[in-house]
């Protein structure tokens, strides 16, 4: 068990090293999931759905996982072929860190929450 | 109070008690991902702890003993000793995540800042603790985890093929993603076998002083209690693949894990959501605390039990006090709760067979068990579990590398 | 006494009088040479006798529980049940004493021990 427990930290501690493609699509499919959530979030305040506390926490815990993302996708190093890819991909997380900013900001407003979905469901592909 | 009101009284706190933070996690996220395709491993999981939950709680009803007491008799100091480091770090790290889980949980419905509801959290489950008898902290717990019961609704509402569903519960492997998939077949037995659950089940019997006339009782508890319970779980399953997989949503919050009662129900199911979170997670949080509590006062000898009271066993209490600060301490540290949630659940697999096999142990010796033991039934169903055990348990750590904590 | 009831008689929960949980069998003191039947003349109870049952851990785990070593004679056990059954009190006979000196400190607080 001691070796399991030693192995897991080591590889963990792995994650945060090169990107690379196969990194750059998992990073791009959770910033999609970060944006669709969103959306899901921001349609329901729109309706008057959600509460004001839950909106405003809620949006807050995902603009700070995109805004980790943008950080990380500037800074790291990348394999020299994708490296404009992923210094885009930065900018994307850093758009969407500031569209769910306005969504934390204005956690009761029906007219902000319908354009911050509208933003968020392009930025993210969302069916 | 009549024998059959006090019965359903305890299966309602059963149902209530029964989702904690890892079967909120994985089963959500396992729906998320995968669809219906594993919902026939919940059944499995909730057999499982059926089965062992019942000798567990038969153990106690007619030895007198606590299953943790008897380990170290059973198998030795040696053995005793490694069952009771193992499952004091597995249990810490499972109440440092079910700690932070109230916090958030909190947090979303208060707005008010995490660090201090962290605090806020341990000092209300201190004194809750301190003032409240057993048999009430089972009852309030229990009954306010049951608004978990609006997930139930909202994987209706959120209408599911239920030709699908159906065809989730035939067990199968999933066509690509193996690795992954293996990962949350791990990940969902782990949530539902948790080796604390048992341990606390146990020692609930003595606190409850159950006799051998309680076995009948202790049965019906567990079957139907466990058994109803285990629709929350499905539940669950539900609500993640009916409202994420679609929109390609990966939960990574328990945030959005309320999102899943929000969407279908509005601000109704989201409160819902977020009190039945609230009182199962905490529910689950003073379960593992007294079993951390139990094992340790257990293996030394020492006086237990809530219905001593804190002048009647003075270091078991310290212990519980102790535990709860010690996890206060490590959810400050920033870490994610839902991270911490993952590894505590994977960790807990490894050692689950440390856990049972013991249990399969005592329950059927004649010298603790009288007529009581193990029927064919329990040694045939405990053994097909201790198989599935051992090999969930073999294959948890190299899983949870390969899918880098089912990152993939 | 044969030695079988060594099985019956180590790891297990010592109850005193009154009912109390004192401690369990850490380790037995059993006397007799070759030739002479073994028989059990003491219980040895506490931290400090779990360095002799699992090595170094149990001299590790030992050290953390205090080191404690409490000798309780034969003569003092009433029966053997599915728990050992003392004659007299925990705190005459030296056990239970973690649990004696915390209880002052505990008891200061309103609320324990209703």
């Amino acid at each position: 068990m001691c070796a399991g427990v030693c192995g897991v930290f080591v590889v963990a501690g792995c994650n945060g090293g090169t990107v690379d493609r196969h990194a750059l699509t998992n990073d791009s499919s959770t910033l999609d999931s970060i944006a669709c959530e969103g959306a899901l979030l921001a349609h329901d305040v729109a309706r008057g759905r959600s509460t004001v506390f839950f909106a405003r926490e809620q949006a807050e815990e995902l603009r700070i996982q995109s805004s980790n993302f943008a950080d990380a996708l500037s800074r790291r190093k990348t394999i020299p072929a994708i490296k404009d890819q992923v210094r885009q991909k930065a900018k994307h997380a850093a758009t969407l860190a500031a569209t769910l900013q306005q969504l934390h900001n204005h956690p009761s407003s029906r007219s902000v929450a319908a354009s911050v979905e509208r933003k968020l469901k392009k930025l993210g592909n969302c069916s | 109070m009549s024998k059959v009101l006090g019965l359903a009284l305890g299966i309602l706190a059963a149902i209530g008690g029964f989702v904690d933070i890892g079967d909120l996690v994985f089963n959500v996220s396992a729906g998320a991902t995968f669809g219906y395709e594993l919902m026939w491993v919940i059944p499995i999981g909730v057999v499982g702890i059926i089965v062992y939950s019942e000798m567990c709680g038969r153990v106690a009803a007619v030895s007198g003993k606590a299953v943790f007491d008897a380990i170290r008799e059973r198998v030795g100091f040696k053995a005793g000793l490694g069952a009771l480091v193992s499952s004091e770090v597995v249990n810490l790290m499972t109440l440092a995540a079910e700690v932070g889980g109230v916090a958030i949980a909190l947090q979303l419905l208060s707005g008010l800042p995490y660090r201090w509801l962290i605090v806020l959290a341990i000092v209300a489950l201190l004194v809750v603790i301190w003032v409240t008898s057993f048999e009430w902290l089972e009852r309030i717990f229990g009954y306010g985890g049951l608004c978990m019961l609006v997930f139930a609704v909202a994987a209706i509402k959120l209408g599911p093929s239920w030709t699908d569903v159906g065809k989730g519960f035939i067990p199968h492997i999933a066509g690509d993603s193996k690795l992954l998939y293996g990962y949350f077949i791990i990940g969902l037995l782990g949530a539902a076998l948790t080796p604390y659950e048992v341990y606390f089940y146990s020692s609930g019997g003595i606190e409850d002083q159950w006799s051998p006339k309680d076995i009948g009782l202790n049965r019906a508890n567990a079957i139907i209690g466990y058994g109803l319970g285990g629709f929350l779980s499905l539940a669950l399953m539900v609500v993640g693949a009916a409202l994420f997989l679609s929109r390609g949503i990966s939960p990574e919050h328990l945030g959005t894990i309320a999102l899943g009662a929000e969407v279908p129900l509005g601000q109704i199911g989201l409160l819902l959501a977020l009190v039945g979170i609230l009182f199962a997670v905490g529910g689950a949080s003073i379960d593992t605390v007294f079993s951390g509590a139990y094992n340790l006062a257990q293996f030394c000898g020492w006086e237990w039990g809530r219905y001593r009271h804190a002048r009647g066993a003075p270091r078991f209490a310290l212990t519980w006090i102790v535990l709860l600060v010690l996890a206060m301490g490590i959810v400050l540290t920033g870490v994610d709760p839902v991270v911490l949630t993952e590894y505590a659940v994977i960790f807990s697999v490894v050692a689950l067979p440390l856990t049972y096999i013991p249990i399969l142990l005592v329950a059927n010796d004649r010298a603790y068990m009288g007529r009581y033991g193990n029927g064919r039934l329990a040694n045939v169903l405990g053994l097909l579990y201790l198989v599935v055990i051992v090999i969930v348990a073999l294959s948890a750590v190299p899983l949870m590398i390969l899918t880098n904590v089912g990152q993939n | 006494m044969e030695i079988d009831i060594g099985l019956h008689l180590l790891d297990h929960q010592l109850l005193d009088k009154d009912g109390r949980r004192c401690g369990n069998a850490d380790d037995l003191a059993i006397e007799g040479g070759p030739g002479e039947t073994p028989e059990v003349v003491a219980i040895l109870v506490g931290p400090g006798f779990w360095g002799q049952r699992a090595g170094w851990i149990g001299k590790l785990a030992g050290w953390i529980g205090g080191g404690r070593r409490v000798r309780v004679d034969w003569s003092d056990v009433d029966k053997v049940d599915s728990a050992i059954e003392l004659k007299r009190g925990a705190t005459e006979l030296g056990l239970g004493r973690g649990d004696d000196r915390l209880r002052p400190w505990i008891a200061k607080i309103p609320g324990a021990g209703r």
